[in-house]
């Protein structure tokens, strides 16, 4: 007897808890709510895209400036100006500059910004497919716990990417930069903390070293002009 | 005097204890800065609290005789649950009805949950006589395609800063879930000396048969350690959800082994009968000092797990040692 009264008790405690922590609501109301308030990744980027970016580009560090805090001060670089959603080593930059196309490519275009304007520094990506969350991130304007799930937060950045190749990178193509042209940009980068422990950045530093090996920052465009000889 | 048996019993006894002296010794002479600070102080009780709780319920598993290699699974099952009611809620359409959890809510449902796993795991060894290791594999699988089918294999995120209070919050200058560990481990220490359970655990790990001829229902007290694993499994997916603010279906892989090893190297017996939950709070502590230590020491990842194979490895070869003595 004493036994089943202590299940009992337990029971009813459990139950007593498990009652204080939930609440009920019409179902039909909470998903006309949801409904209104469902996620829709095209709407987002595009508002994002209009409203948002915009109001963030004068933020952009100058490129040039930037590649050399890579190259000397990675961690200042970071601390300056990196964005990253959540814990990582990759961080996001807002960058902006004007370099002369040295290459072109069916993926983008190699870009000297730094004097002699002979030798590459950048890799302005300007092909049909853009792969990453480098716009999103350098933005620093979505953040990760708005969603309800990672997925959502990643679809955000594939609608950016399709923005930046309908609106950004075609119409761009479409005036023909050629090799020799000036190309003025604003654009997004992702960076890993130790990106420079094997190779560095352009040819700023390491010019006179005899194992020419260097690396190109990679720059999704967000506003791009081009400016003909 | 101390003889040389004596030494050996001393040594025996205290192993756990001096490996991990040993240990704090040689990485606070070797990386002073960076080991011996407050900060590595707490990194590494905050990261071994799940692993002690997964490492508790083993422990009364492995003191019966049996193992649970279900641990992580259920981990991440309990975790998904539990955000996933905390984010979105039941709906039951059959009443036109929405059932919305609060922390409470949440938390208990997916202690539930893991407590029904650990007691379907129980069911499976003593009812149907299937193995522990096949019962809790099977379990280890079926948990884990469960996480998968409830998250849609994404993660659940932004669970809100009351819930994450209890797995990143501090209270009294002291992290959240060190306090949650620590009352766990009280609480199984107290049950494992002071109580007739405590003594029917070690009875039935240590001769099952002379157990059941004394009277004692085996198939009761297994249940209940498989129960008991279950439930602190979901305690140790409640802190990782809690603390990453994030609920993932790969919460957990793994976990199994790091707390099957906790409680080899503090020194319970894997046939049962022989151990106790301080011996796996040493174990458990002996692997968070050498994770953090090998991090310092920038020791590769892949090293790293084949230096701790070979500790393990040592620990068990010194208490067959001891057997044989």
């Amino acid at each position: 007897m004493k036994k089943v009264l202590k299940y009992i008790v337990a029971v009813a405690i459990v139950a007593f808890l498990l009652y204080s922590g939930v609440y009920f609501e019409d179902l039909e109301k909470v998903r006309q709510l949801r409904q209104q308030k469902a996620f829709d990744p095209v709407r987002y980027a595009r508002h994002f895209w209009d409203n948002k970016l915009i109001g963030v580009l004068d933020r952009a560090v100058d490129v040039e400036e930037l590649i050399e805090l890579f190259n000397t001060n990675m961690a200042e670089a970071v601390k300056r100006y990196g964005k990253a959603p959540g814990v990582s080593r990759v961080y996001a930059y807002l960058l902006t500059g004007e370099g002369k196309i040295v290459a072109a490519g069916e993926d983008g275009l190699q870009v000297s910004v730094c004097e002699p304007q002979d030798n590459p520094d950048l890799f302005l990506a300007t092909g049909f497919y853009i792969p990453g969350n480098a716009v999103r991130d350098a933005s620093g304007l979505v953040d990760v716990s708005e969603f309800s799930d990672t997925m959502k937060f990643n679809e955000i950045s594939g609608e950016i990417n399709k923005i930046v190749v309908k609106e950004v990178i075609k119409p761009f193509m479409d005036e023909g930069p050629g090799v020799g042209m000036t190309v003025k940009f604003y654009g997004a980068t992702q960076v890993a903390q130790d990106a420079t422990e094997e190779h560095l950045f352009g040819e700023l530093l390491d010019n006179t070293s005899d194992k020419k090996e260097f690396q190109l920052v990679t720059i999704v465009p967000i506003k791009l002009e081009l400016k003909k000889p | 005097m101390f003889g040389l048996k004596d030494h050996k019993t001393f040594f025996v006894k205290f192993q756990s204890l001096l490996a991990l002296l040993l240990m704090v010794i040689v990485f606070s002479v070797w990386k002073t800065e960076e080991f011996c600070t407050m900060s590595n102080f707490w990194v590494v009780m905050r990261q071994i609290s799940v692993n002690t709780c997964l490492s508790v319920g083993m422990t009364l598993v492995i003191l019966t005789g049996g193992i649970d290699l279900s641990v992580g699974s259920v981990l991440a099952l309990s975790g998904v649950v539990m955000a996933g009611l905390l984010k979105n809620g039941l709906e039951l359409p059959v009443f036109n009805l929405f059932v919305g959890f609060n922390v409470l809510g949440a938390v208990l449902v997916g202690l539930i949950v893991g407590s029904s796993l650990g007691l379907f795991n129980g069911l499976m060894v003593t009812r149907f006589n299937v193995p522990p290791f096949v019962a809790t594999l099977v379990m280890l699988m079926m948990a884990r395609g469960l996480t998968e089918l409830w998250t849609g294999g994404a993660a659940i995120t932004g669970l809100g800063d009351s819930f994450g209070y209890l797995g990143a919050g501090w209270f009294l200058g002291v992290p959240v879930q060190v306090w949650t560990c620590v009352a766990i481990v009280a609480a199984a220490v107290v049950v494992l000396r002071k109580t007739r359970f405590g003594r029917y655990v070690y009875a039935v790990g240590g001769n099952q048969r002379a157990a059941k001829l004394s009277g004692l229902n085996v198939k009761r007290i297994k249940l209940l350690v498989y129960t008991m694993a279950g439930g602190l499994s979901a305690v140790g997916g409640f802190i990782v959800t809690s603390k990453l603010d994030s609920a993932t279906p790969i919460a957990g892989d793994g976990y199994e082994l790091d707390s099957i090893a906790a409680v080899v190297i503090g020194g319970t017996s894997l046939s049962g009968g022989k151990g106790s939950v301080l011996g796996t709070v040493l174990g458990a502590l002996i692997i968070g000092v050498l994770n953090s230590g090998l991090i310092i020491l920038q020791v590769p990842p892949f090293s790293q797990k084949v230096i701790k194979g070979v500790v393990i490895l040592l620990a068990v070869a010194i208490e067959m040692h001891g057997k044989d003595q």
